[in-house]
């Protein structure tokens, strides 16, 4: 390119800044747009890649129903394919921060390898009652925070814990959740508010409930190699996660058994022991029992004793009596002998004077005497023979009284043998009498004797009288001496007789003397006994006292006894029920199930692959109409400046310039236009985009900042795209021109003449037309090129502007829909397994007061097969399948209300039907968690948006499984003016209710999720406004730049400023209006393909289009251009109306 | 009585980055009501700058311009749009007919706007053009497209017909028949016409010529010896 080339092309650019830019703008924004957008997703996942690799994130997650032994994670390493292994602890707990509400945390170990958090705000917590906080929650201020594990967590949650107050010292973000969603828990409201990390040792368990496992090999994110690697790897890491889930089970049933046994042991050793206690216990009692009876029967041996003593006392006394009578008598026989005496003394003496007086006499009457001393020997013979047998008698009879005596004695101790028996005792009393008659009659006999004796003594005294008839025969007689010394030896006799009687008498004395001491001693003994029986009763009352209270303890002890024994065959039941339990337990403790889960199953990076993919979907058609337009815009600009420049290029040629070197300047004014437009699109697009989108994910995911990706191939193909065009417009604009003769060239080409259009044979429109309208209809049709261009590019921004709105309707809509529309419930209530029907009743009548109605219901998530294809379902089993129309609207997309199945038919929503291409009609398969099967036939597919259904009635249910739903969930209304979040924490304070959830929360849940839609909305709508703003500045500039003459002549001719912006923007107006419809239309096919390729799994969209959005969308087309306009119009005003006046260049 | 145009010692300075050029000084004539009035120079001797000033097109940077007894050089940018509209009537050298509009459209056009407009058919047919009303520019000839362009000024029932070097791009002949016609408009409807041109031919057939020289005007002159157009050469 020569010097001059060089500098008039430069110049050019210089002079068409405005054409430059255009051209610039257009590949910039068309290039921006293509590559930014195709970047983004890529930029997504590059920053979730570099994030989670950075961070360790795990490759699989190896869960089992029983945990992991601490030394899992060593053994898991030892697997080849393994880098690292970590064990974690995770529990739900509800907390308290500082003083606000109770709501579920999810707490977990801080990780060392794998999963590690990154601190956003503070430091990683150092001491075991240290933690850090979940940054999607919290944010600086939170530092310092107390948290506090509630009591009013169950006892095994709260075992968990060592410690159970925290302070936050710092704020992490996770990229174990790398999503805003939390996931959901049993306890609480049944969601779980944000997750805390704390160390170890704040965690008081001896096992892992998680295994953490990173892979050798690593591999981005998504792509087929990772998930061909991790599914060649799932059956090697099921294996090893069996293992050291059966290793941890033996161990525990091994411990546990050993416990059991331990404590049966202990349990029957203690029992054994006790029952020995007991037994000696009762044989105490019993021994008491006995001893009460002995004490008894001593007592009555005793009273029986007393009662002897009494007799024998009585007996003794009456003995006494008798015996002082006796003595009383013997006493005065002795009085009486002494009398005798005295009077035999007497006597004697008397005889003795009289045998001295008579001693003569008695010589005397000697032999008289000797005769009457023969008769009265005899007689004294007799006497004393007689004597003797009285004696004997006497005898005799004081034996006979001794055993009478002995009889009676004897006869009152039998009597008491006998019994206490009163009758009896009468019987006693009365041979006692009669014996004591008998011994009256011997006392009597003996009396007798003793008269008898006295008539013996008397018998002797008439023989002393016969004596003394002998002595007064001595006296009268005196005859002889012989019976005077016969009377002296008779006295002598006497005499010895009365020193015999003396001597008797003495004996009689002593005797009595004897009897009194006796009688004394009687007495002595008899008050002794009297004294001993006094004792012995005072004794017997204490002994019966002591009795009553032996009796008392041993009643006590008895009732005592029945108590321990009551009280120990309770506990060792109790006791053995545990163990029982523990056993049972123990037996129902199944064989470990464990899990390895792989990432696909964190929410968090499940989701973000769709997520990510919106704006992929979005990348697929968006950049084509930029790229189309940016082409066309390139083209007629081009086009234009090589017309405008015709002569510029007759000259040059005919100067001698080579066609290449012409249209060197004009190739190289497009392309460095469009290089730079690129390179500019290419920065920008690959920046802003990612960003902007970030942003708007930035609600839903935290991982800091974006990575930028730079997709060389788009950013090639878009380059050579905008080359092509621009470059490409311009060369075929040039060779046009070139192949004309200079002189043509220099000419001014002949103006494109004007042409009727096919609007004004129609002359009653035509004519009626204003004359200013029938010159824009004209010119409008005129210009063809500019007409589609037009057309296209503002049905472009309006489509795009649609379809941002429309994207937003269809989303935004989707938790109205949902809520309003088909599941038109209120409150969902979850029961805890154990509430049953009672429960069911319970909670009804608890909420009476605050529920309009309530239905329970059963949810399962089941798996749907199909072609061979599998979707996870609910699936859905009403109580009262008449009643579930009041909670759950079941209709077609159409709105035609579907019945509820009957047995053996499903309804499934729709957007399962269409993942798995089940039609009406269809039999389906689907397997619940316990792998029972069974098939369905589809008999309607009813309108859904979240979460994915399949109803069944019970009927269905029950025939399949055979067994009754276990209906532990409910949907409920509200009352009219009861606030439904008061409702719900009414209704979570009643027993068994596991979680309650508004469906309120999930509208608003969705709503949040779907706010980064706004950020992509209003990404579209800015695209949308610079896409009508460049094409139509660039239109409009051409309009006017090749009609400036026209303009000119019309501002001379007198045309006011209005009214010349009039005449050429009506144009544009016509033009923007037709491109505006033209745009809905295209919008709407847009937008269908836009949300057709968005793939949220949870969520289905309905490709509806708020009509509010058609007229915002207009109105924002008609707004852009209205702008443009508005800044043409100063353009229009700098016309210089000399330009007229000009000569054509 | 003043003179229907007055020109009193207009300058005109254009300021092109840091150089002035004065394209006009003292310029000084009159013009009375019904002349057919020729301005004659030569190139960049500042005809077109008093046109333009004239015209309403410009603004002039000293002294006065009257035209029926108003000042118009005081006007406002919308005044002196609205006294284009309504007062002046242009003819350009290469018509500057809308391509788009028919012959009898494009003085609609005029027409439209104008306060007391002539029937465009009318007119047309008063430059002899009744049978191609129909006809777009570019199905017209330079002639007729020409007195389509005078038409279109005529139209409006302007107060001062301006006729900018209307023969330039004619030739000969079409440019003498687009001169009568000029003429006997300007005898037959008593309007005003000023037409500028280098071709000092054509000041013979003027009722007024005035000469302009270097930016001032040089002479000012009553012609005398009107020629008709037919009988002019050059």
């Amino acid at each position: 390119m020569s010097g001059g080339m060089i500098k008039t092309t430069v110049r050019e650019i210089k002079l068409s800044f405005g054409r430059y830019m255009a051209i610039f703008a257009i590949v910039m924004l068309g290039v921006g747009f293509y590559t930014g957008l195709k970047a983004t997703t890529p930029a997504m996942i590059l920053t979730e890649n570099d994030y989670l690799l950075e961070q360790d994130f795990f490759d699989f997650r190896l869960l089992s129903t029983l945990g992991f032994d601490e030394d899992s994670a060593e053994k898991l390493k030892e697997f080849s394919e393994i880098a690292d292994a970590e064990g974690a602890v995770s529990v739900d707990a509800l907390c308290a921060l500082g003083t606000g509400n109770e709501n579920v945390y999810k707490f977990h170990t801080v990780p060392e390898r794998i999963n590690r958090v990154v601190v956003t705000v503070g430091r990683m917590p150092e001491k075991a009652d240290e933690c850090v906080l979940d940054a999607a929650r919290y944010g600086e201020d939170a530092i310092g925070t107390q948290i506090t594990v509630t009591d009013s967590n169950e006892e095994d949650t709260l075992e968990m814990f060592r410690e159970r107050t925290f302070t936050a010292v710092g704020i992490v973000r996770s990229p174990y959740y790398i999503n805003f969603e939390r996931g959901t828990t049993s306890i609480g409201e049944g969601k779980v508010t944000a997750f805390i990390y704390v160390p170890r040792e704040a965690f008081d368990c001896d096992y892992l409930t998680e295994l953490y496992a990173t892979t050798k090999l690593k591999y981005n994110v998504y792509t087929d190699e990772y998930t061909e690697y991790i599914d060649g790897l799932q059956d090697k890491m099921e294996e090893e996660s069996s293992l050291l889930a059966a290793a941890r089970y033996n161990r525990i049933i091994g411990e546990a058994q050993e416990k059991i046994d331990d404590a049966q042991r202990e349990l029957d050793d203690k029992e054994a022991e006790a029952r020995e206690e007991l037994a000696k216990a009762w044989q105490k009692i019993i021994d008491g029992e006995e001893e009460i009876a002995d004490g008894e029967r001593k007592i009555a041996d005793a009273v029986r004793k007393i009662a002897d003593g009494k007799a024998e006392i009585a007996e003794h006394e009456q003995e006494l009596a008798d015996g002082e009578q006796e003595i009383a008598d013997g006493e005065q026989e002795i009085a009486e002998h002494v009398q005798e005496i005295a009077d035999a003394e007497e006597e004697v003496n008397y005889a003795e004077w009289k045998l001295l007086v008579s001693e003569q006499e008695l010589n005397e009457a000697r032999r008289k005497l000797d005769a009457g001393e023969a008769e009265l020997k005899e007689k004294e013979k007799e006497l004393l023979a007689k004597e003797k047998e009285l004696k004997a008698k006497k005898a005799e009879l004081s034996a006979a009284r001794e055993y009478l005596l002995a009889q009676i004695a004897g006869m009152g101790e039998n009597g008491t043998v006998s019994g206490s028996d009163p009758m009896t005792a009468d019987g006693t009393e009365e041979i006692k009498k009669e014996l004591e008659m008998k011994l009256a009659q011997v006392e009597e006999g003996l009396t007798q004797v003793e008269e008898g004796l006295a008539q013996i003594a008397g018998g002797k005294s008439q023989i002393e009288h016969g004596k003394d008839k002998i002595a007064s025969n001595a006296g009268i007689i005196a005859r002889g001496e012989k019976d005077l010394e016969e009377g002296k030896r008779k006295l002598e006799d006497a005499k010895k007789e009365l020193t015999d009687g003396k001597e008797k008498l003495e004996e009689a004395n002593a005797e009595l003397a004897d009897g009194i001491r006796e009688l004394e001693d009687g007495r002595v003994k008899l008050e002794q006994a009297k004294t001993d029986l006094a004792k012995a009763e005072r004794d017997l009352a204490k002994g019966k006292a002591d009795l009553e209270e032996g009796k008392r303890e041993v009643e006590d002890g008895k009732t005592e006894y029945a108590e321990a024994e009551a009280e120990f065959e309770e506990e060792v039941q109790e006791a053995q029920l545990k163990i029982d339990d523990a056993r049972e337990e123990l037996a129902d403790v199944e064989e470990p199930e464990e899990y390895v889960l792989t990432r696909e199953t964190n929410i968090g990076y499940a989701c973000y692959e769709s997520d990510s993919n919106i704006v992929a979907a979005i990348a697929v058609v968006f950049p084509v109409f930029f790229f189309l337009v940016a082409a066309l815009i390139c083209m007629t600009t081009m086009n234009r400046m090589v017309e405008e420049q015709r002569i510029q290029i007759g000259v040059l040629k005919a100067l001698g310039y080579s066609n290449a070197a012409i249209m060197g300047k004009y190739l190289f004014y497009a392309g460095s236009a469009a290089m730079a437009g690129a390179a500019a699109g290419c920065a920008g697009g690959t920046w802003l985009f990612p960003k902007v989108i970030w942003m708007g994910y930035g609600i839903m995911y935290s991982m800091g900042d974006i990575r930028y990706y730079f997709d060389v191939k788009a950013a090639l193909s878009s380059l050579a795209a905008a080359l092509l065009c621009s470059v490409g417009a311009a060369y075929f604009s040039c060779r046009h021109e070139l192949n004309i003769a200079p002189a043509a060239l220099i000419r001014p080409r002949a103006p494109k003449s004007g042409k009727r259009i096919f609007l004004e044979r129609i002359t009653f429109i035509w004519r009626r037309m204003r004359f200013l309208h029938k010159v824009s209809v004209r010119n409008i049709i005129r210009y063809k090129k500019r007409f589609f261009m037009m057309i296209l590019g503002i049905s472009g921004c309006t489509a795009l502007l649609l379809t941002g709105f429309g994207v937003k309707d269809s989303i935004a809509g989707v938790a109205d829909m949902q809520y309003d529309e088909i599941q038109i419930y209120d409150i969902e209530i979850v029961l805890s397994d154990k509430a049953k029907a009672a429960g069911r009743m319970e909670l009804e009548a608890q909420t009476e007061e605050i529920l309009d109605r309530i239905t329970w219901r059963f949810e399962e998530s089941v798996d749907l097969d199909f072609n061979g294809k599998t979707k996870s379902v609910y699936l859905e089993v009403p109580q009262e399948a008449e009643r579930i129309g009041d909670f759950v609207d079941l209709h077609t997309t159409g709105g035609e209300r579907i019945e509820y199945p009957g047995a053996g038919e499903a309804v499934l929503t729709e957007k399962a039907a269409e993942t798995l291409g089940i039609k009406i009609g269809d039999q389906v398969t689907f397997r619940d968690t316990d792998m029972n099967t069974f098939s369905v036939t589809v008999t309607a597919l009813s309108e859904n948006f979240v979460s994915n259904y399949l109803h069944i009635s019970a009927e269905t249910y029950e025939a399949a499984v055979k067994r009754e739903p276990d209906y532990r969930s409910a949907y409920a209304v509200v009352k009219e003016g009861v606030d439904v979040h008061e409702a719900a924490a009414l209704i979570s304070d009643i027993d068994d209710v596991l979680s309650v959830s508004p469906t309120d929360d999930m509208r608003e849940r969705i709503g949040t999720m779907m706010e980064s839609m706004d950020y992509i909305v209003l990404l579209i709508i800015v695209c949308a406004g610079s896409l009508a703003f460049i094409v139509l500045y660039n239109l409009t500039n051409i309009n006017i730049t090749e009609r400036i003459r026209e303009i000119a002549t019309i501002k001379v001719l007198g045309f006011y400023g209005k009214e010349t912006a009039d005449y050429v923007f009506r144009e544009n107006l016509v033009l923007t209006g037709m491109g505006a419809i033209a745009g809905l239309g295209l919008g709407r096919w847009l937008h269908w393909f836009v949300m057709y390729n968005i793939k949220i799994d949870m969520i289905s969209f309905r490709t509806t289009i708020a009509p509010v959005s058609f007229v915002l969308s207009l109105l924002l087309t008609f707004v852009f251009a209205m702008f443009v306009n508005g800044i043409m119009y100063f353009k229009l005003e700098k016309i210089n109306m000399a330009e007229a006046l000009k000569s054509v260049e | 009585m003043s003179a229907f145009v007055e020109f009193k010692n207009v300058g005109k300075v254009y300021h092109m980055g840091e150089v002035d050029i004065e394209a006009l000084k003292n310029a000084d004539f009159v013009i009375e009501k019904g002349e057919f009035c020729v301005i004659v120079g030569a190139s960049g001797a500042g005809k077109t700058t008093i046109l333009n000033i004239l015209g309403g097109m410009d603004t002039l940077t000293s002294g006065q311009v009257f035209l029926d007894g108003e000042e118009i050089s005081g006007y406002s940018k919308r005044r002196m749009t609205t006294y284009r509209r309504y007062d002046i009537g242009f003819v350009f050298q290469f018509y500057n007919l809308v391509q788009n509009l028919t012959a009898l459209e494009n003085v609609e056009l005029a027409s439209q706007i104008s306060k007391k407009p002539l029937d465009a058919m009318t007119v047309l047919t008063s430059v002899g053009l009744k049978e191609r009303a129909g006809n777009f520019p570019a199905q017209l000839s330079g002639g007729e497209q020409q007195r389509v362009a005078i038409a279109r000024a005529l139209a409006k029932n302007p107060k001062l017909l301006l006729c900018d070097e209307p023969t330039g791009a004619l030739d000969y002949n079409t440019g003498k028949a687009v001169l009568k016609l000029l003429q006997d408009t300007c005898r037959r409807e008593k309007m005003t016409v000023v037409v500028i041109t280098h071709n000092q031919a054509l000041t013979a057939m003027a009722d007024r010529v005035i000469t302009v020289k270097s930016g001032t005007v040089a002479k000012m002159e009553l012609n005398r010896h009107i020629v008709p157009v037919e009988e002019i050469e050059w």
